[in-house]
C-alpha cells in the first residue's frame, strides 16, 4: 500500500464519521423542533382558554352587578313603601287615641242608672235553684271520693329490686354496709357468716326480708335472678312451695 | 307487675350485681392468707360478670351439701383427740365446732353419733376428765 492510498482511506473514514455525527445532530435538531412546536401549540391553546375565561368572568361580573343593582332598587322601593305605611298607621293610631279619650270623657260624665231586666233576673234565679238542688248529690260524691283516697295509698310502694333508685335504695349503701366484712377462715361456719351477712345487708337495703334465703335454708336449684327479678306473685308462689317443702 | 317494674328490677339487679362482684373480688374480702382455698375457688370464678351468680357459685362450690367437694369429716372426727397440755374446755369447743360443721354440711350418715362416741369414749378424754382437780 502506497502512502497516498493510505491517506485517502483515512480521510474517507474521517468523512464517514463526520457524516454520521452530522446525521445524528440533524435528528436531534428535528426532535427539538418538534417539541418546540408542540409546546407552542399548548401555549396557544392555554392563551385561548384564558381569553375565553376572562370574557366569561367579565360577563358574569356584569350580570351580578346588574342583579345587585336591581335588588337594591327593589329594596329601596319596599323600604319607602313601608315607611309610608308606618306613617299612615301612626296617624290612624293618633286619631284612635283621640277618639278613645273623648269617649272616656263622655262616659265619665254620664251617671250610672242601670237596672237589671226582669228576664235576666228570672234566669239567674233559675240557675241558683238548680245549683241548690244538685248540692246534696255533689257533697255525697265528694265524701265518697275522700273516703276512697283515704283507703287507697297515694303511690304504689314497691320493695325489693322493683323499686326506683333512691337515697335509701342504692348500691353504695350496700357496699358501705359490707365494707368491713371478710371471710376469716375456711370452715363452713365462716362461709355461713360471710354469706348470711351479705344477704342480711341486701335485705336491709332492698326493704325485703322474707325472700332472700340464708345458707342454712338454701336448696338446689336456686337462682338469684329468678328470686329477685321475677314478678312478685311468682316469688310468693315459690316461697309458698318452699315453705310447704320444709 | 308492669313491664316497667320488671325493667327496673333488671336494671337494679345488674347494678347491685356489679357492686357485689366488686366487693367479692376485692383482695381484702377473701384473702389468700386467711383463706387460701376460698381464694383459689374465687380465682376460678373471676370470669363471672354477674355478682349474684359469682356469689352463688362461690358459696355453692364451697358448701359440700350444695355443689361443693365432699369433705372427709370422718377423718376429722377420728383425728379429734385431746392433747396433753389442752384443757377440756378448749377440747370441747373444738368438738362443738366440728359438730356445727357436720350440722351445716347436713351429713346424712351417723357421723354426729360417731363424733359423740369419740368424745365420750376417747381414752385420753376420760383420763383427762379423771385427772381434773376436784
Amino acid at each position: 500500500m502506497t502512502p497516498t492510498t493510505h491517506a485517502t482511506s483515512t480521510t474517507n473514514e474521517a468523512l464517514l464519521q463526520a457524516n454520521e455525527t452530522l446525521l445524528h445532530a440533524i435528528t436531534l435538531l428535528q426532535d427539538a423542533v418538534k417539541k418546540i412546536n408542540d409546546d407552542l401549540t399548548l401555549v396557544k391553546s392555554t392563551i385561548q382558554n384564558v381569553q375565553e375565561n376572562t370574557l366569561l368572568l367579565h360577563q358574569k361580573t356584569t350580570d351580578i352587578e346588574e342583579k345587585l343593582e336591581s335588588i337594591e332598587t327593589n329594596c329601596t322601593e319596599k323600604v319607602d313603601k313601608l315607611s309610608l305605611q308606618t306613617d299612615t298607621i301612626a296617624v290612624e293610631l293618633d286619631q284612635l287615641q283621640q277618639k278613645t279619650q273623648s269617649i272616656t270623657r263622655e262616659l265619665e260624665n254620664i251617671p250610672l242608672s242601670m237596672t237589671p231586666s226582669p228576664t235576666l233576673l228570672q234566669s239567674i234565679n233559675m240557675n241558683i235553684d238548680t245549683k241548690l238542688r244538685s248540692l246534696p248529690v255533689l257533697v255525697k260524691n265528694e265524701i265518697q271520693a275522700a273516703s276512697i283516697s283515704q283507703v287507697l295509698p297515694k303511690t304504689k310502694k314497691l320493695s325489693g329490686f322493683h323499686q326506683q333508685e333512691s337515697k335509701e335504695f342504692h348500691v353504695s349503701k350496700l357496699l358501705k354496709l359490707l365494707d368491713t366484712h371478710t371471710i376469716t377462715g375456711e370452715s363452713l361456719q365462716d362461709l355461713e357468716i360471710f354469706y348470711d351477712t351479705i344477704i342480711l345487708h341486701l335485705s336491709t337495703v332492698t326493704l325485703q326480708s322474707h325472700l332472700y334465703l340464708l345458707i342454712e335454708t338454701s336448696t338446689l336449684p336456686f337462682d338469684f335472678m329468678n328470686t329477685y327479678v321475677l314478678p312478685r306473685r311468682t316469688q310468693l308462689c315459690l316461697l309458698q312451695i318452699y315453705i310447704k317443702q320444709t | 307487675m308492669s313491664p316497667a317494674d320488671l325493667h327496673q328490677a333488671n336494671i337494679n339487679y345488674t347494678t347491685f350485681g356489679t357492686g357485689l362482684r366488686q366487693f367479692i373480688i376485692n383482695p381484702k374480702t377473701i384473702s389468700n392468707t386467711t383463706s387460701p382455698e376460698s381464694y383459689l375457688q374465687l380465682l376460678s370464678l373471676k370470669h363471672e360478670q354477674d355478682g349474684f351468680l359469682l356469689l352463688q357459685h362461690f358459696i355453692f362450690l364451697r358448701s359440700p351439701q350444695l355443689e361443693g367437694k365432699l369433705i372427709d369429716y370422718r377423718k376429722q372426727i377420728h383425728d379429734l383427740t385431746i392433747t396433753p397440755i389442752e384443757s377440756i374446755r378448749t377440747f370441747y369447743s373444738r368438738a362443738m365446732h366440728l359438730h356445727n360443721e357436720l350440722t351445716l354440711a347436713k351429713i346424712q350418715d351417723d357421723s354426729i353419733t360417731v363424733l359423740f362416741e369419740n368424745i365420750f369414749y376417747c381414752p385420753s378424754v376420760v383420763t383427762a376428765a379423771v385427772c381434773l382437780p376436784s
